[in-house]
């Protein structure tokens, strides 16, 4: 009896041993709150997610891209709160271990892009999502990762061009793996690439597409890249002067078929301001009938209009959305924090470690107004004297010291008046140095319309010369006559960058004088877009162009010569070759 | 057992041989590290009255610190610097400083000051050292003040000595020479009748609270403060921190300064009254003292007073001078101070209204900001397209002395982005003392693209002269054309300038 019933219970223990060595993966429970990598890239979702998440990581660089592009060149200047690296970057004095000037994070980006894109090439293999979805997705990514690309070409001249999903970052130290492109052959790589993206055009995802919805306050369709001004970028970087034009154009021509004439009229075509829409330098007082005059304590400061409401609005105003073609908005109550509030402001949550140069200060206070007013007001809406301290306000506008964590504002990239500058500096080397001058100056119907023809009965001869006299991508319509609505070509409101704020055109003779001419293309992007992370490119792109190094060299050397540095001359020598324009390409 | 075997010895027993080896070491190492920073001396164990008292030759020194208490003073835990006299340089000390009790305290004190200084630290030139009396003294490598520093840093556990060969005075301050001085009573009086008392709540005993108010209820008597115009708003020659050049005019010198300037100042009648005199002494003092001490060689020929006036000094003209603590008193039989400097010319900016004749015009009304041809900024009122015939800007000059004015304006239509392209007339009156001085309508200079034409419009235009017969407030009007039209009823002014006609 006893033997019985160790028999039944040694069964039992084998029957629970079996049962239970069956159950194993009960145990093996997948997280919840991590995506396993087999089960990411089902569905169109999924993609979706992948695409937000690469541009989440990206946002992640804007303050070194910031740094490395403004602080190397001559507008922004360091304080004495800047920690060392930034001085070294100030001075061109990098140490390996400096942490602005390390490429991993660029190439982190750059190894999820890959990735994404091979899991993209994936899913379109096995048809888990449309075509027209996947070509829209894939082209983005692509164009994300050639920006990354150029910018990497631009910081560190020669860098390894990786398009393999690998898994660690850190393999890309083996330089036998992975030899470096210089900047020359890395732009034929990455316009080749550009070029063979399925989709392309101005927003990477139409009006309706799941990735375009407006949340939070604000609305997705402009965080994306812009792919023809990406393309153009780098067309304009290798010398193709025309192709460049042909897609600076493109952008410019976004909203061109737009049945609302608001959006068709405004959006990327730098207007004068209209009473509603516009993003130049205003004044509250006067009016045509007082011929311009203004007292100085009338410029607007509005947050909603005129030119220092580009960087207070919204990215659902449309003012914001007649300006702004890239830019990454950051909201406190997400990741990533943005940087700028710390490193610009000196109030709060601020370090105030970055201020605008002198150089940059007497630019502004030197550029006289067409009214009178012997200043460019720009400055005054691009940086204010705080407690006695110049600081650069256009990050920190919609920033409370009194609300030190709320830090909202935006990661700025590209916007119409650097569209119109980069398209004339294309121009102007294609030999349309006149349009060049327009775009620049006083507008495309001002500068070729033919004033003598104003008042004749012939009516169509007037309007005709409103259109520039050039074939595509040079060809622009700015027809207006206030009699008769119908005439109303899409650029009949385009003002020049410098018209639009008000500030006195150059000498016409600069549309026969290409270099000048371009190096005023240069000077007004200080101007304009002051601090905005363009500056470093723009004049590599222009020195290397010309092979003078001191067109660059001279700027950096009067920036620390007036801010009182005294490495200003041995920078200056140091930047004679070009060889020293360029970071050390390692990290540890 | 074999004899190696008798010498050996367990691993145990070995390492603990290393670690007694290793420690002894240690232990050994130990005195000679810990007293590597260390100072030995007598220094360490004499504090500084010991260091005193050791010497014979500061016997009359050390007496007068343990009469005055201040042996006790610097036996303290905090840290001094003593510079001692000898007795060679103390037996011959004036004996009313020896028998005045407080006198001779405020005397010692000069000599010491809180934390350590050694002559090592000082700089060639001058660095000035607060004393416990609160004077200010300078100390150099070799000397303090204008003794020689014969034993330089003797260190005692609590400071520093020096021994010096002579005696140093304690020195009055610039204004307790002035409340003290027997000469210039002119000057004195005056600048002592700038004084005024009031009571400073935050030093006055509160005495209770006023149950309506709740505002404190301060003890009469309590807490009461002096000020000065002049320490104020000229120098402050009583703080003891900075230094300071004064001048001292004797009395014929100040009426005859006095009397230069008395016919600027009328104010009731044609006289000088009292108010005229206490106008231009203030007039006077306000230039009578400048920063930094000059000594009598390093004194130049002119200085430049706060208010921008040139000091004319001749040096034959000094009939004394003191030395005070915090500066150079130098007392001046005369001072010839020029007229023009004193009454300058008053320039009324454009810009800086009081008031328009008329309300509603604020849309018509700019203040446009300019840069004239030489590239200097300027702010000017425009007042243009006003549908009001003869609108009037209105400016309050404060404070006019009594005198004939030239007066010029400085106003140019046509500049860059100005809608007043062309000429027009615009007039300037002026109201004081009951009287309207009208100098007429004028033409406004236009802007031109010629060099030579535009320079000229930029230059000031007479417009006539005004008298202000006596010192006060007077009404400046800017006034358009009578006339409606654009172009026409324009107001344009840079500023108007009043020069004094100087007789």
């Amino acid at each position: 009896m006893k033997n019985i019933l160790y028999n039944k219970l040694a069964f039992l223990i084998v029957i629970a041993a079996i049962s239970l060595g069956g159950c194993k993966k009960m145990f093996d429970v997948p997280p919840e709150d991590k995506l396993d990598i087999k089960n990411a890239y089902k569905t169109v979702a999924d993609a979706d997610a992948a695409v937000i998440g690469v541009y989440g990581k990206f946002q992640g660089l804007a303050k070194q891209y910031l740094l490395l592009n403004e602080v190397r060149a001559d507008l922004l200047d360091v304080t004495n709160n800047a920690d060392p690296y930034l001085k070294q970057l100030n001075t061109h004095s990098v140490t390996v271990d400096n942490p602005y000037a390390d490429p991993r994070s660029f190439y982190e980006v750059i190894l999820n892009c890959n990735d994404v894109l091979k899991n993209f090439n994936v899913m379109n293999e096995k048809h888990l999502m449309s075509v027209d979805d996947y070509q829209k997705r894939y082209s983005d990514i692509v164009s994300l990762r050639c920006f990354l690309y150029l910018q990497l070409g631009i910081q560190y001249g020669a860098v390894p061009y990786v398009t393999d999903a690998l898994v660690n970052v850190n393999d890309l130290k083996d330089e036998s793996l992975f030899p470096k492109l210089s900047l020359d052959l890395l732009l034929d790589k990455l316009i080749a690439d550009m070029s063979a993206i399925p989709y392309i055009s101005s927003y990477s995802y139409p009006t309706g597409s799941s990735l375009v919805i407006a949340t939070d306050g604000s609305n997705t369709q402009r965080m994306f890249i812009n792919k023809y001004y990406m393309l153009g970028e780098l067309q304009l970087w290798k010398g193709n002067y025309l192709e460049a034009a042909r897609n600076y154009k493109n952008v410019m021509e976004t909203e061109i078929n737009n049945t609302n004439t608001n959006f068709m009229f405004n959006t990327f075509h730098v207007n004068y301001n209209d009473g509603t829409y516009g993003n130049g330098v205003l004044y509250t007082d006067g009016g045509t009938n007082y011929g311009g005059l203004h007292s100085e304590s009338a410029l607007s400061y509005s947050t909603t209009y005129g030119f220092k409401s580009m960087f207070c609005l919204g990215n659902t105003a449309a003012n914001w959305n007649h300006e702004w073609i890239w830019a990454m908005p950051y909201n406190s109550g997400f990741n990533p924090v943005n940087p700028f509030v710390e490193l610009f402001a000196n109030t709060g949550a601020g370090k105030y470690m970055l201020k605008p140069s002198q150089t940059t200060i007497d630019a502004w206070a030197s550029n006289p107004q067409a009214n009178g007013i012997p200043y460019d007001a720009r400055g005054k809406l691009s940086y204010a004297v705080s407690n006695g301290q110049p600081v650069v306000m256009k990050y920190i506008y919609n920033y409370d010291p009194l609300v030190p964590l709320t830090r909202n504002g935006m990661w700025y990239l590209w916007r119409g008046a650097g569209l119109h500058l980069h398209y004339a500096e294309a121009a102007n080397r294609d030999g349309k140095g006149k349009l060049a001058w327009a775009l620049l100056n006083t507008g495309i119907a001002n500068t070729f319309a033919d004033a003598s023809l104003a008042s004749s009965s012939n009516t169509a001869a007037y309007l005709a010369t409103m259109i520039t006299p050039y074939e595509e991508p040079y060809k622009f319509n700015a027809q207006y006559i206030a009699s008769n609505t119908a005439y109303r070509g899409p650029y009949h409101k385009n003002a020049g960058v410098r018209g639009r704020s008000g500030v006195v055109a150059l000498n016409v003779s600069y549309q026969t004088d290409m270099t000048g001419l371009e190096a005023k293309l240069v000077d007004e992007g200080g101007l304009e877009l002051a601090f905005e992370g363009n500056r470093w490119a723009d004049l590599v792109r222009v020195a290397r162009r010309r092979n003078d190094p001191s067109f660059l060299a001279e700027r950096v050397y009067q920036k620390l010569l007036r801010d009182g540095n005294p490495e200003a001359s041995t920078v200056r020598a140091k930047l004679m070759s070009m060889d020293n324009w360029y970071l050390p390409f390692k990290w540890k | 057992m074999t004899l190696s075997k008798k010498y050996m010895i367990g691993n145990t027993t070995r390492f603990l041989i290393m670690m007694l080896v290793s420690l002894s070491i240690l232990t050994a190492c130990k005195d000679s590290w810990e007293e590597r920073g260390m100072v030995s001396g007598e220094g360490l164990t004499l504090s500084l009255m010991d260091r005193i008292n050791a010497d014979a030759n500061l016997s009359l020194f050390s007496a007068f610190l343990t009469k005055t208490g201040y042996a006790e003073v610097i036996n303290s835990s905090k840290n001094y610097t003593i510079w001692a006299p000898t007795n060679a340089a103390l037996q011959n000390l004036d004996a009313s400083i020896v028998n005045d009790s407080l006198k001779l305290k405020s005397f010692v004190a000069n000599h010491i000051s809180n934390l350590t200084y050694a002559t090592s630290v000082p700089a060639d030139t001058a660095q000035r050292i607060l004393m416990l009396n609160g004077k200010y003294i300078p100390f150099t490598k070799t000397t303090f003040d204008d003794a020689t520093i014969s034993t330089a840093n003797q260190y005692a556990k609590n400071g520093i000595l020096h021994v010096i060969s002579a005696a140093v005075p304690v020195r009055l301050s610039i204004w307790e020479y002035l409340n003290s001085t027997t000469s210039g009573l002119n000057q004195k009086n005056y600048l002592l009748s700038l004084n005024k008392t009031g009571q400073d709540t935050t030093l006055a005993t509160v005495i209770g609270y006023d149950p309506a108010t709740g505002k404190p209820i301060l003890k009469p008597g309590t807490g009461l403060v002096t000020t000065n115009r002049f320490l104020t708003s000229v120098q402050n020659v009583s703080n003891e921190q900075k230094q300071y050049t004064f001048f001292l005019l004797t009395d014929a010198a100040y009426s005859a300064e006095q009397a230069k300037l008395n016919k600027y100042y009328y104010t009731t009648s044609l006289d000088v009254d009292s108010t005229t005199a206490n106008l231009t002494s203030w007039n006077l003092v306000k230039d009578l003292a400048v920063s930094g001490a000059y000594s009598l060689n390093a004194l130049p020929s002119q200085l430049i007073s706060v208010n921008n006036v040139k000091i004319p000094i001749d040096k034959n003209a000094i009939v004394a001078s003191y030395k005070a603590s915090n500066g150079w008193v130098y007392v001046m039989n005369s001072m010839n101070f020029a007229v023009s400097e004193k009454i300058p010319p008053i320039t009324v900016e454009g810009e800086n209204v009081s008031s328009f004749s008329a309300g509603g015009a604020s849309g018509n009304i700019f203040y446009p900001i300019r840069s004239d041809y030489n590239g200097v900024s300027y702010k000017s009122l425009e007042v243009y397209r006003l549908s009001i015939s003869g609108f009037t800007a209105n400016y309050r000059l404060r404070n006019i002395p009594s005198a004939t004015y030239k007066v010029y304006w400085r106003s140019i239509a046509g500049t860059t982005g100005d809608p007043q392209a062309v000429t027009f007339n615009q007039k300037v009156t002026f109201y004081s003392s009951n009287i309207l001085t009208d100098l007429g309508y004028k033409p406004v200079s236009v802007a031109s693209t010629d060099p030579i034409a535009n320079a000229l419009a930029y230059s000031e235009r007479y417009l006539g002269d005004c008298v202000v017969s006596k010192y006060g407030n007077v009404t400046m009007s800017l006034i358009a054309a009578a006339s409606t039209s654009v172009n026409v009823n324009t107001l344009l002014l840079d500023y108007v300038k009043l020069v004094p006609v100087i007789q």
